[in-house]
């Protein structure tokens, strides 16, 4: 029972309870470990249990949970008698008896799962099996209901709900407005007084997945072009700059044009030239055909073909030249628009850097009328970042303090379960040891069991004793017929018979009797291990409790 | 969503994190456009897509920090409930941005008592195959078709329903004999065998 | 169902009456072939050669032969009354016994052409499954939802279509398989389970037997 005790104790232990270490066996259990052992292996069993852990102080209330308790018990299925008293008046045999089933019922491996902590692939596991196992015990609906069903639920999930409702990611094009304070006084009056909410610019349905997206894009964007980058990495920004295609501010607006205009008229005027020459030479070519339109041969019209062909052809090659042109001084352009862009850049990073350094000089010089305030001001600053500095270390050992201590208890625990483990070896092996010794013996007995068989077929052959002792009585009794002292012997030797035969009687009652008592005492053992006087003054102090409470409740009636 | 959080520290681009800046610095911004803020972001994503008759608001313009701490906040919402971020990590990054206490309660008490919700909305975005909801059969003879085709057996007629993304509704048709059906039913047990054991060992 | 055949076709047919019994015997093989895999047009060009005709009038017999059989094969016209027809149509008594032969032996070809151009809808092939748990997307981490991925494979087999041109005359099979991508819930698997075993049952039930005893 020792054993069987130390187990239970430990295991109980291990699900949270508090046992004393003086207590060894399940009969030095009081109510509150009764309750809150059978409380937490429940617990434990069905995680739906709500009961509490310890009785509340009141009779009458502390009758109604206990009883809920072993309504529990029974409910898991527990095949013997469990009621209230079983909780409040223990006795050690019966509570030993629910213990033992309980912790068999415990889950497998509980103390596994709750002594190491959980690992990431280890919790998705458990989750994912919380869900499945939600998902399979729910009867199946159909799948409009289903839908109806997800407008109530407060968690959206595929795998209860379907993907009826679900939305593709689309967001819509949003770059977020600038502060304030940082853009330049036009547009600054324009967001004060037009700028709208991203939620008015792209609708409920896209609010989500636009903040996200642009939100990823700032993210990546911080990554390419840290702000504060050293000179050196401003080559790498300008190269990688037209990556970023959103809010890089290179308005073509703003880049002077100066390269174009002169070009672009040149080529009109010119252009135009060519028009009024073609025009002119049509006209001219009407005027010359009508006087002559009788005489005209079609020499003459071959050789005014081909020299308008050669004429065209020269034109051809002329325009030829200037599309070249032009496209050089586009070249040309564009390359000087990169140059000019390139130092306009520059010059607003040196701007910025002048403007900071500014800015950082006017502080500094603002600081100096009041130097002592200011100082007294900075010196608070500091005092609160050290503040919050020995904050966060408390917070710190708040929260190394508990883990420490699971650490120790986990390593005390292990230890123990080590020597537990080594007790049971060596136990093992001494149990080994004498089942060898009884293999032997038994075999010994065996063979011993053998020879006494052979023994005893022999003497069935032989001839019964009973018949020789009673082919002696008659002998005797032929005999006595005869003889008087020799009748008087066999008087004397019946006599000396039947008084042995009463002897033996004697004996056997004897012995019968004391088997009796000892029986009794047993089970007055037994009824006394029952604690049943104790249990009875208990229950009649209880009574008396519940009795006074009554009274007290119908005065406060009354 | 798994309990505990394991990302311990926000990422918020450096827009955010400035325009955040602004909404918490008592000196720049004041309470009442503050709360404003707050109200609306809560409001916008509290609103579901499909029943928001837009109401004409009396004050359409929000003026520009408005706007501009707006976005930045409900960014802060939506990536706090994305990456799973508990309250503790969500005061920690609005403490990193010199938030007052009584903002930053407020507003973590706000994003908490939202949480559910705007996760239930982000969990509705994305792209899946058709769902299977439900399956129909039909056990057909076939008699005799115009192809001359005569006495081909028992055929069974299996539909399954579906469902897609923004409520659209499809199915698959298709026919199998008996032992094709017995194979189907077979891999389909195999399946379902699998979940249950997975679900039983715990 | 009365055998009729059409006097195109009777007109068509009437190239093979006037021909010795081993080209009925090769136009015979020729429409088998043409049921099976289609004939490449220039045997009727070399056909026709050899005959004096016209490709075209070639190949027009050879669609009227393969008219007669399967059209006999679908009325399920016996071998008496097959004789019966070729004998109406004009042909000798050798040149009967060779088509004849061609409809027996060809009988299973024939009946398994007719099939594919009956009713089609797609047919089951295949399903395979993986049971999947996601366990995040682009909107949120953190998550583990148990989904089943299925993959169901449909034969979808658009029939034979003929081709007519120059390109090759013949019909050519289309047997396509569609690979779908579905996916569904653990309740909904276990529902689709249990239906479909009903179904399974259904087939075993007395009524299912008694109308499948009778059908057959």
């Amino acid at each position: 029972m020792e054993e069987v005790d130390k187990i239970l104790i430990l295991t109980l232990n291990h699900l949270g309870c508090d046992i004393d270490e003086k207590v060894k066996s399940v009969g030095g259990f009081g109510i509150e470990e009764v309750v809150s052992g059978v409380v937490r292996c429940i617990r434990t069993i069905n995680s739906d249990c709500e009961l509490p852990t310890s009785l509340p102080q009141n009779m009458a209330q502390r009758f109604r949970v206990a009883a809920s308790i072993a309504q529990a018990v029974k409910d898991v299925g527990y095949p013997g008698d469990v009621g209230y008293q079983s909780l409040l008046y223990p006795n050690e045999t019966d509570l030993r008896k629910i213990f033992m089933f309980l912790i068999e019922k415990l889950p497998k491996d509980t103390a596994a799962v709750s002594d190491e902590p959980l690992n990431k692939a280890a919790l998705i596991h458990q989750e994912a099996r919380r869900k499945l196992c939600a998902s399979l015990t729910q009867s199946w609906i159909p799948a409009h209901c289903r839908h109806v069903a997800r407008s109530y639920a407060t968690r959206a999930s595929v795998t209860n709900h379907g993907t009826y409702h679900t939305r593709q990611f689309m967001s819509k094009p949003y770059s977020s407005v600038e502060s304030p304070s940082k853009v330049s006084p036009g547009l600054r009056t324009y967001y004060e007084n037009y700028s709208r909410r991203i939620t008015k610019m792209v609708g409920y349905e896209y609010l989500i997945a636009t903040l996200l997206n642009s939100h990823a894009i700032q993210l990546q964007r911080d990554q390419i072009l840290p702000k504060n980058t050293e000179e050196e990495g401003k080559s790498e920004a300008h190269t990688l700059e037209p990556l970023v295609t959103e809010d890089v501010q290179l308005n073509p607006l703003d880049v002077p044009l100066s390269g174009w205009s002169p070009l672009s008229s040149f080529e009109t005027a010119q252009h135009m030239i060519d028009i009024k020459e073609s025009e002119r030479e049509v006209n001219l070519g009407t005027d010359v055909s009508a006087p002559e339109a009788g005489v005209t041969t079609e020499e003459q019209i071959r050789l005014k073909r081909e020299e308008q062909l050669s004429r065209l052809q020269t034109e051809i090659g002329n325009v030829t030249n200037k599309t070249e042109e032009c496209t050089q001084g586009i070249q040309d352009a564009v390359d000087a628009l990169a140059k000019l862009t390139d130092d306009l850049i520059k010059e607003e990073r040196l701007k910025e850097e002048t403007v900071t350094e500014l800015k950082m000089k006017q502080r500094t010089s603002s600081l100096l009328p009041e130097s002592a305030a200011n100082i007294q001001r900075l010196q608070g600053a500091l005092k609160n970042s050290e503040e919050k500095m020995v904050r966060l270390q408390q917070q710190w050992q708040a929260h190394k303090k508990p883990l420490e201590e699971q650490l120790s208890q986990l390593t005390l625990e292990a230890s123990n379960k080590k020597v537990n483990k080594e007790e049971i070896l060596a136990e093992m092996s001494e149990l080994r040891d004498k089942m060898k010794a009884m293999v032997q013996d038994a075999s010994r007995k065996e063979t011993a069991l053998a020879q006494l068989k052979g023994q005893v077929e022999k003497m069935n052959k032989d001839i019964n004793r009973s018949v020789y002792t009673k082919r002696i009585i008659d002998i005797s009794a032929k005999e006595a017929a005869n003889n008087e002292r020799v009748r008087q012997v066999y008087r004397a030797v019946a006599a000396v018979h039947e008084g042995c035969g009463e002897l033996v009687d004697i004996v056997r009652d004897t012995g019968t009797v004391q088997r009796e008592i000892a029986d009794l005492r047993e089970q007055v053992d037994l009824e006394k291990s029952k604690k049943v006087e104790e249990n009875l003054t208990q229950l009649k102090t209880d009574l008396n409790q519940v009795k006074k409470e009554n009274a007290s409740l119908k005065q406060q009636l009354l | 969503m798994l309990s505990t959080p394991r990302q311990l520290l926000m990422d918020l681009s450096l827009k955010i994190s400035s325009a955040l800046r602004l909404l918490g610095d008592n000196s720049k911004t004041e309470y009442a456009t503050y709360q404003e803020v707050l109200r609306k972001v809560s409001e916008d994503l509290k609103k579901d897509c499909k029943s928001s008759t837009l109401i004409p608001e009396i004050n359409v313009r929000d003026g520009g920090v408005v706007t501009h701490c707006h976005a930045a906040l409900a960014t802060l919402f939506i990536e706090s409930v994305r990456g799973g971020h508990n309250a503790s990590v969500v005061t920690s990054a609005l403490e990193d941005l010199n938030w007052p206490a009584d903002r930053l309660t407020e507003t973590v008490q706000e994003l908490e008592s939202n949480r559910q919700l705007i996760q239930s909305r982000l969990a509705s975005l994305g792209t899946y195959p058709p769902h299977i909801v439900d399956v129909d059969w039909k056990l057909n003879y076939r008699v005799r078709s115009s192809a001359g085709e005569e006495g081909g057996g028992a055929m069974y007629l299996v539909t399954l329903h579906t469902q897609e993304m923004e409520g659209k509704r499809g199915k698959v048709t298709f026919s199998c004999s008996l032992a094709e059906l017995t194979h189907l039913v077979t891999r389909l047990r195999q399946a379902t065998r699998c979940i249950q054991k997975y679900a039983n060992n715990s | 169902m009365p055998l009729t055949i059409s006097e195109d076709h009777r007109h068509q047919l009437s190239l093979l009456i006037t021909q010795e019994t081993q080209v009925v015997k090769e136009f015979c093989r020729l429409a088998t072939q043409f049921l099976k895999q289609g004939v490449n047009p220039r045997i009727f060009g070399s056909a026709a050669n050899k005959l004096g005709v016209q490709p075209l009038q070639v190949e027009d017999a050879i669609r009227a032969l393969v008219f007669l059989l399967s059209h006999c094969t679908q009325a399920a016209a016996s071998k008496m009354e097959f004789q019966d027809i070729t004998t109406s149509l004009g042909f000798t008594k050798d040149a009967v016994k060779v088509l004849t032969d061609a409809y027996t032996d060809n009988e299973t070809d024939i009946k398994e052409y007719l099939k594919t151009m009956g009713v089609q809808t797609p047919h089951y092939r295949n399903l395979e499954w993986r049971f999947d748990i996601l366990v995040g997307s682009r909107t949120l981490t953190h998550i583990a939802e148990p989904l089943v991925t299925l993959q169901l494979s449909l034969d979808e087999n658009t029939a034979r279509s003929f081709q007519a041109g120059e390109s090759g005359t013949g019909i050519e099979e289309r047997s396509e398989c569609v690979k779908l991508l579905l996916q569904t819930d653990p309740n909904n698997l276990v529902h689709m389970t249990n239906v479909l075993e009903e179904a399974l049952h259904e087939a075993r039930t007395h009524h299912s037997r008694r109308i499948h005893r009778h059908l057959k």
